[in-house]
C-alpha cells in the first residue's frame, strides 16, 4: 500500500492526478475489508473525513461501523446518532453504524471476560486498588480501547469496514503507540499478548490503513508530516494524507489582475486569500517532497449541514474506501 | 470584568478549548499582554509548535524561561513587566518531580532505573496532565511570577488536568499501595488479593515486581507530593484562578465548545473570558469591479475567492451570533481576526495581544 502510494506520488503530474481521479469514481464495487484509522490534530476535520469514508463505503454496499475513541465527538454527531452508551452500537445515517469505545469501560470488560474475574468483577472494579493500578498505568485504557476495535474488526466478522475516529492527535498517537509500548512494558502474560495482537493489526498493511488529516496551513501540514514520520518509525500501516478545506490553486496573473480591482477593501481581502493559497501550495509541496507521497486534497464545500458535506466528499475520500 | 482586568487580577489563567483552535497562541498572547500591562507573566506551553517556541526563545529548553529583552526589543516590544515562557517536557518534569521530593539521591536513582517509572514518565497516556499541574504549582510557588497562563494538553479530555490532583491523591493513597508493596497483601482483603493474583497472571509477574518496587521507592516521596497536590487543588479552586475558553468560528468546533463550556460551568473555578480565534468580518462593500476583470483563469479564480470569502464570513457570523446568545450574560467575548499568515513571530503575537488588551 505504502509503496504504491509512494510511487504514485512521484511528481504531481496531471496524468497522476487523472489516474487518482479515476480510482475515486464510484464504480459500485464492494470495498475490501479494511480497518481505517483516521488521525490528525484537533480541529482539522478528522471526524468529517472519518464520517465521509464510512458513508462512501456504506454507499458501495459495505457493512460499516464507525467508532470513536476517547470522548464522544464529531463522528457520532455528524452521522446523526444520539450519543451512544460506551460500547453499544447504534444505527446511524446512510446505513452506517456508530459506536463509542471508552478506555475505562473497555478495560473493565476485558478484565471481566478475558482475565475471567467473572461475577466478582464489579467488586474488583470498585476497589481502590483497581483504581490505583489503572491510575498507575493509564495507558492500559488506551490499549484496551484499541483491543475493543480489534475485537469488532477481527473477531466479530460482522463488519466489512471499520472506521476509527482516533481523537485529538496527541491522544491518537498515544492510542497507536500504546500497543508497542505496552508489549515492551508487560514482558509476558495476557496483557503482553493483547498488546502484541493490537500492534500486529495496526502494522498489517493488507488490513489496516492509518490516515492523517491536515489543514492547508503551514503548522498543521508540518504536524501532519511529523505524524506520518512517527507512524512510519513505528512501522504502522500508514494510509493517505488528506488536506481538508483546500482552495483552488491560483493560476498565474492573479496578483497583476488585482491591480485593477478599484475597491481597496475588496483588493485587500483578495490579496489575503491569495496569500493563504500560496501558503497552502508551499505547505503541501513541502509535505509531499518530505514524505514522498501525494496528498489528497479535499475542497472547501458549502452545504446546509455537516452530513451533506460528508456525502459530497465521496469523490475525494471514496478512493481509500474501495 | 473585562479581559484586561482579568489579566491584572488573576494569578492563574487556564486556557481550555477543543483541539486546533489556537490555545497555545492565545496563551502566549495573554501572557505577553499581561507583561505589557506590567505583570510578571509566564506562559506554560504544552507541546507548542516549533515556530512559536522559536519566537519565544524557547529553543534552548527552559535553561532560563525569561524571554530575553533583546528578543522582545527586536519585535519592538518593551514590556513594563516580565515575560517568561516555558515548555512542558513530560519526561523532564517527572524527573525533576522525583529529584525535588526524593529524600536521597539513592531513592531517586532507584526510581529512575525502574522500568515501570520509565514507561510512566515517557509513553503512558495521561501523565502529561499530572505534570502540567505539578509544574504550574512549582512556578506559582516560586514567587517569580504574578501570573501563570497555562496552555492545556491537546484535548478531547480538556478537563482531565483539573482532576489530576485527585487522581494523584488516589494513586498515592498509602493504604492502597502498601498492599502492593507488602507482597503478601496482608489485610488487603479477599477482593484485592484475588485481583492482584489475576493481574499478576495477566501482566506477567515481573511487571508487578516493577510496580511494587516503584511504589516502594515512591513511598519516600509521598508526603511532599501529597502536600503539593493539596496546594494544587487550593490554587485551582481558590479565587485567584480562572478559565479562558478558546474557540474557533466553525459550527462543529462551536458545538464542542458549548459542551466544554457546560462542563466548565460545573467547576468552582470561574470563566474569565471566551476568545474566538481567527474570525472574519462580512465585507460590506461594492465589489462590482470584479465583473470587469474578464474571463481568463485568473479573473475566474478572483471571483471564486471573493464569493467564497463572503459566504464563509456570512456563515461564521450566524454561528457566532447563536453562540454568543447562549453565553452567560456579562462573559467577556474577545475576537482575534484572521491575519494573512500563520501567527508565529513575536511581532504577530504582539498584534494579537494588543487586540485582546482592548
Amino acid at each position: 500500500m505504502r509503496a504504491r502510494t509512494e510511487h504514485a506520488a512521484k511528481g504531481c503530474s496531471a496524468r497522476a492526478t487523472l489516474t487518482l481521479r479515476k480510482w475515486f469514481v464510484i464504480d459500485g464495487t464492494m470495498p475490501s475489508r479494511r480497518l481505517h484509522v483516521v488521525t490528525g490534530k484537533g480541529g482539522v476535520g478528522k471526524s468529517t473525513v472519518a464520517a465521509a469514508i464510512a458513508l462512501s463505503a456504506a454507499q458501495r454496499g459495505a457493512k460499516v461501523l464507525a467508532i470513536e475513541l476517547g470522548e464522544i465527538g464529531g463522528t457520532c454527531r455528524i452521522l446523526g446518532s444520539a450519543p451512544p452508551e460506551p460500547g453499544t452500537i447504534v444505527r446511524a445515517a446512510g446505513n452506517t453504524y456508530v459506536a463509542y469505545f471508552d478506555g475505562a469501560a473497555a478495560l473493565a470488560e476485558y478484565l471481566t471476560r478475558r482475565v475471567r474475574l467473572g461475577r466478582i468483577a464489579e467488586r474488583v472494579i470498585e476497589h481502590p486498588l483497581y483504581e490505583a493500578f489503572v491510575g498507575a498505568a493509564p495507558g492500559l485504557r488506551e490499549l484496551m480501547a484499541i483491543g475493543k476495535v480489534r475485537d469488532e474488526f477481527v473477531l466479530q466478522h460482522r463488519w466489512d469496514v471499520v472506521v476509527v475516529d482516533a481523537g485529538a492527535s496527541g491522544h491518537a498517537l498515544e492510542h497507536l503507540r500504546m500497543p508497542a509500548a505496552a508489549s515492551a512494558t508487560f514482558a509476558s502474560g495476557r496483557v503482553h499478548r493483547e498488546a502484541e495482537a493490537n500492534a500486529r493489526l495496526l502494522r498489517d498493511r493488507s488490513q489496516c490503513s492509518i490516515h492523517v488529516v491536515s489543514l492547508p496551513e503551514e503548522m498543521p501540514l508540518r504536524e501532519a508530516t511529523h505524524t506520518v514520520s512517527s507512524l512510519r518509525a513505528l512501522d504502522l500501516a500508514t494510509g493517505a494524507v488528506f488536506v481538508n478545506r483546500c482552495v483552488p490553486p491560483a493560476p498565474a496573473g492573479v496578483i497583476e489582475k488585482l491591480e485593477h480591482v478599484t475597491e481597496p477593501q475588496v483588493a485587500q481581502l483578495l490579496r489575503r486569500a491569495h496569500a493563504w493559497q500560496a501558503i497552502q501550495e508551499r505547505g503541501i509541496a513541502a509535505l509531499e517532497a518530505e514524505l514522498f507521497i501525494q496528498a489528497l486534497r479535499i475542497p472547501k464545500l458549502r452545504t446546509v449541514d455537516e452530513l451533506s458535506r460528508c456525502r459530497a466528499l465521496d469523490p475525494y475520500v471514496g478512493g481509500v474506501a474501495r | 470584568m473585562n479581559l484586561p482586568a482579568a489579566l491584572d487580577r488573576y494569578r492563574l489563567l487556564v486556557c481550555v478549548g477543543t483541539g486546533g483552535v489556537g490555545k497555545t497562541t492565545v496563551s502566549a498572547a495573554l501572557a505577553l499582554q499581561a507583561a505589557m500591562r506590567g505583570r510578571r507573566a509566564l506562559v506554560l506551553a504544552i507541546d507548542p509548535v516549533r515556530a512559536l517556541a522559536r519566537a519565544l526563545g524557547l529553543a534552548d529548553l527552559g535553561a532560563n524561561e525569561r524571554v530575553p529583552e533583546a528578543i522582545l526589543a527586536a519585535a519592538g516590544l518593551a514590556p513594563r513587566g516580565v515575560l517568561g515562557a516555558a515548555m512542558l517536557d513530560q519526561k523532564r518534569a517527572w524527573d525533576s518531580f522525583v529529584l525535588r521530593h526524593a529524600p536521597s539521591a539513592s531513592v531517586a536513582e532507584a526510581l529512575f532505573a525502574n522500568p515501570f517509572y520509565q514507561r510512566l514518565s515517557t509513553s503512558f497516556a495521561g501523565s502529561t496532565e499530572y505534570m502540567a499541574i505539578e509544574e504550574t504549582c512549582r512556578y506559582a510557588e516560586s514567587g517569580e511570577y504574578d501570573l501563570i497562563v497555562l496552555d492545556t494538553p491537546p484535548a478531547a479530555h480538556a478537563l482531565d488536568f483539573v482532576h489530576a490532583p485527585e487522581r494523584i491523591d488516589r494513586l498515592l493513597d498509602r493504604s492502597v499501595y502498601q498492599s502492593i508493596i507488602s507482597g503478601a497483601w496482608r489485610g488487603a482483603g479477599i477482593t484485592a488479593r484475588f485481583l492482584l493474583r489475576r493481574l499478576e497472571h495477566a501482566t506477567g509477574s515481573s511487571t508487578l515486581r516493577d510496580i511494587s518496587a516503584f511504589f516502594a521507592a515512591l513511598d519516600a516521596l509521598i508526603d511532599g507530593a501529597l502536600e503539593r497536590t493539596r496546594r494544587a487543588r487550593a490554587l485551582l479552586r481558590g479565587g485567584d484562578s480562572a478559565f479562558v475558553l478558546v474557540t474557533a468560528p466553525r459550527q462543529l468546533v462551536i458545538e464542542e465548545t458549548r459542551e466544554l463550556q457546560a462542563k466548565l460551568a460545573a467547576q468552582p473555578t470561574p470563566l474569565a473570558a471566551v476568545i474566538i480565534n481567527r474570525t472574519h468580518d462580512v465585507p460590506d462593500v461594492d465589489a462590482s469591479s470584479l465583473d470587469t476583470l474578464g474571463s481568463d483563469p485568473a479573473a475566474r479564480w478572483i471571483r471564486h475567492a471573493w464569493a467564497d470569502a463572503v459566504a464563509e464570513a456570512t456563515d461564521e457570523r450566524e454561528v457566532l451570533a447563536r453562540f454568543a446568545a447562549l453565553l452567560p450574560s456579562g462573559t467577556p467575548l474577545g475576537e482575534i481576526p484572521e491575519a494573512d499568515h500563520d501567527l508565529h513571530s513575536l511581532r504577530d503575537l504582539a498584534l494579537v495581544a494588543e487586540g485582546l488588551g482592548r
